[in-house]
């Protein structure tokens, strides 16, 4: 006969189970939403291999590089920022920028970014030749030939191939483009 | 930069004029340009009252439209575009046709601060490992320099000897690599571009020590023993550096202990207390990895 009180007492103990773990996991998960959104520095993005379109962007060759380089994450991060700088032409937003650029590069870049959609483009088959890299591996220099460049303006678009030659630095275990200097261009 | 040969036969092959309906559109524009300048642009095109323009340079473009009168006109470009040193296109449209011409802009002279990065900042004094001088110099508006631009380094070791070497930027870059030798100690560097200079740095310190002896001392009418190091110095005779850090261990009849201490003046010192108890103790010393010598002190008897 005392059965039922003790399945009671069970189901109501269950209850209040599920209930404070409902609360404590809510609280975790708005506790991790509360601190997603008050976060100050970007989030860390680890790039990988599999996201190296070869179409976009890849290396003429393996380069010889030290260890720490990892040429993988420098040709994603090359690819990173012309897309970035597409997409600012295309949005005139330029707060990401800084993500892809530094220096003299940022400046001119950030400068372009008129807001007015006057100019976009697009730009497909960068292929990466080693110049120059420092033994330490904070820096290295580039010759990117070949690159197709569409650019959308007046209601029409210009294709160009276009080269230029890129020096990355690490910043802050990100590469960034510090310099790019455009070589050559031609018709496409 | 190196594409100027390259550039140049772009610009045989792209200066061409295209053939509009009711007539030519053609382009002029400058071979080249310094950066910063502005660039006057002639458009010819018959039967037709605008043109539109785009200049692309290296990490922005401009887009305008030329009034054209009689078919003629011309616009003087002093767009940001062209503080960018490199490969410039300027391409024209009007009349559903389309020509593009290409002009080289040329960087500046080095402005200061040339970026001088030394790396690493401090090498042991094994005498095999470079230390890496590098310059980014620029012009006034973030250009690099041309490549082939004379760039000079020189340095004052640790003996005051000063030597030098001369390079060019290639690839956007200056460097020059110095052979560290075995004497520990500062050396200042200056990389100059014409009249502009960049100062620059790198320590030489001391590498692993070499063995080294102890020996203990009881000062008179004192019980303590003081156990002090021989001049600490590494294989090429640099004296450690004061702050090195240094640890005693002490075997005696109560176990094992062991001392943080640190080089002063080149030398370790450690005060033992007298014990309470019988026995020898022995003293070693350990610096960098690198054991000394074990001195023991035995306890006088009564």
């Amino acid at each position: 006969m005392r059965a039922k009180p003790v399945a009671i007492g069970v189901a109501a103990a269950g209850v209040v189970l599920a209930l404070v773990l409902l609360l404590v996991g809510t609280w975790r998960v708005a506790g991790l939403i509360l601190a997603i959104q008050t976060a100050t520095e970007p989030p860390l993005i680890t790039l990988d291999r599999a996201s190296i379109d070869p179409s976009v962007v890849a290396w003429a060759e393996t380069p010889d590089v030290p260890d720490t380089v990892a040429a993988d994450r420098v040709a994603t991060a090359y690819a990173a920022a012309w897309e970035a700088w597409s997409d600012a032409l295309a949005s005139g937003i330029a707060d990401d920028l800084d993500r892809s650029f530094s220096g003299p590069a940022l400046q001119s870049v950030m400068a372009g970014i008129s807001g007015d959609g006057t100019l976009g483009q697009d730009a497909t088959g960068h292929q990466l030749t080693l110049d120059f890299v420092h033994p330490d591996g904070w820096l290295i220099v580039f010759t990117d030939r070949g690159t197709v460049i569409e650019r959308t303006w007046d209601g029409a678009t210009t294709t160009l191939r276009e080269d230029y030659q890129v020096l990355m630095v690490q910043d802050e275990g990100r590469w960034v483009i510090r310099q790019i200097v455009r070589i050559a261009a031609e018709g496409a | 930069m190196r594409f100027v040969a390259a550039l140049m036969a772009l610009v045989v092959a792209t200066a061409t004029t295209g053939t509009a309906g009711s007539g030519q559109l053609e382009l002029e524009v400058p071979a080249q340009l310094r950066a910063g300048e502005p660039m006057t642009v002639t458009v010819a095109a018959p039967g037709h009252d605008t043109a539109t323009l785009m200049v692309v340079g290296g990490l922005r473009s401009h887009v305008a439209t030329l009034e054209l009168a009689g078919g003629n006109g011309s616009l003087t470009v002093a767009d940001p575009t062209l503080l960018r040193a490199g490969a410039v296109t300027v391409v024209a449209r009007s009349g559903g046709l389309e020509v593009m011409r290409h002009v080289e802009v040329l960087a500046g002279d080095a402005t200061a601060p040339l970026y001088p990065a030394v790396s690493p900042a401090r090498v042991d004094a094994d005498g095999v490992t470079d230390v890496t001088v590098l310059a980014l110099p620029e012009d006034s508006n973030g250009n690099p320099v041309a490549d082939g631009t004379g760039v000079r380094v020189s340095w004052t070791g640790p003996a005051g000897t000063t030597e030098s070497a001369s390079t060019a930027t290639a690839d956007l870059v200056a460097h020059v690599v110095i052979e560290t030798g075995r004497l520990a100690g500062p050396t200042e560097i200056a990389v100059v571009v014409s009249d502009v200079a960049a100062p620059g740095a790198f320590d030489v310190v001391p590498g692993l020590p070499v063995p080294m002896a102890l020996t203990a001392v009881r000062p008179a009418g004192g019980d303590d023993v003081i156990v002090e190091s021989e001049r600490l110095v590494d294989a090429a005779g640099n004296e450690l550096l004061d702050g090195a850090a240094v640890a005693f261990v002490i075997d005696d009849a109560r176990g094992r202990q062991l001392v943080q201490s640190q080089v002063i003046g080149g030398r370790a010192r450690l005060r033992v207390p007298a014990p309470d108890e019988g026995g020898p103790i022995t003293v070693t010393m350990i610096v960098a990895g690198v054991a000394s010598l074990p001195v023991t002190l035995l306890e006088e008897g009564p």
